[in-house]
């Protein structure tokens, strides 16, 4: 078999968020006729790092690069310059301003020279979508099993879950109440299709 | 549905793991020592109890963390989670 030359391939391949179709051909809820605003937010990249928890050298060569340490309370995440979120005891997940993933990771690889850890960019996986209303968490309850009660669930807490049926990291930002959803890329269309369909009246 | 209390992320419901059958079971550290009856018996033997159960299980969807916890296979009350 001999390699065929492709004259055709674009130089430069444009990058697309996962939902760039969807919101062209749809009308995404809003507060005004669903209690419920829908934003797709793309401008973030991701990291995932693990490392052990218990390893003050670890933490402090992370948060020497972050400027913050990393949440070490279960279903947490803490934001200054960059978001963290505690995915497992010894698993994190950062989103920053896309673009700048790169660079980070470049640091933190230098800072952890000599220890054991595993850093992966994951941001062409991830799509940060934020749901923000009165409404929110009737249109969730739909869908997730988790006890979104504001008695239960408060600000700054997050938790890896499922929304009907597919995997999704939900963090509670403010009391207004808005919540930032992490889907899956290849999973968001149908999620933003199953909240679209579940803010109707 | 049941409510299984995750090590990490507290109560959590039944759709967020994964099951992984009986717990305490110890890879035999000679195998090739074994006879045929001994290896099938480890690989394919479980107890099948009627009451408590010790069995290992997954919070796949959340913190992806396995453990261990005790469940009464007649009653499905979970007794213990370690
Ligand atoms: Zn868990």
């Amino acid at each position: 078999m001999t390699r065929k030359e492709s004259g055709n391939v674009p130089d430069q391949m444009q990058r697309q968020h996962a939902l760039a179709s969807f919101l062209n051909g749809n009308s995404v809820p809003d507060s005004g006729t669903s209690g419920m605003r829908l934003e797709v937010r793309p401008h973030y990249g991701y990291l995932n790092l693990r490392g052990d928890p218990d390893d003050e050298r670890f933490l402090q060569a992370v948060q020497q690069k972050l400027g913050h340490s990393l949440p070490g309370v279960p279903n947490t995440f803490t934001s200054a310059d960059h978001t963290v979120f505690w995915l497992g005891p010894d698993e994190w997940l950062l989103s920053t301003a896309l673009g700048r993933e790169k660079e980070i990771a470049g640091q933190l690889a230098k800072n952890l020279a000599g220890h054991c850890y595993s850093l992966v960019d994951v941001t062409g996986g991830q799509l940060l979508i934020r749901l923000s209303g009165e409404h929110v968490r009737g249109v969730l309850a739909k869908g997730c099993t988790l006890d979104l009660h504001p008695r239960i669930f408060k600000v700054g807490q997050c938790a890896q879950t499922t929304l009907a049926k597919t995997s999704m990291l939900i963090a509670l930002i403010d009391d207004t109440p808005t919540f930032d959803i992490v889907l899956r890329r290849s999973f968001a269309e149908y999620a933003a299709r199953w909240l679209q369909h579940s803010t109707r009246i | 549905m049941l409510l299984i209390n995750c090590p990490w992320c507290g109560p959590r419901d039944e759709s967020e793991f994964g099951y992984g059958g009986e717990a305490d079971i110890a890879r035999p550290a000679n195998p090739d020592a074994l006879t045929d009856e001994e290896w099938a018996d480890y690989l394919f033997m479980r107890k099948n109890p009627r009451g408590l159960h010790r069995e290992q299980w997954v919070h796949e969807h959340g913190c992806r963390r396995w453990f261990v916890l005790e469940r009464d296979t007649v009653t499905y009350e979970i007794t213990d989670a370690t």
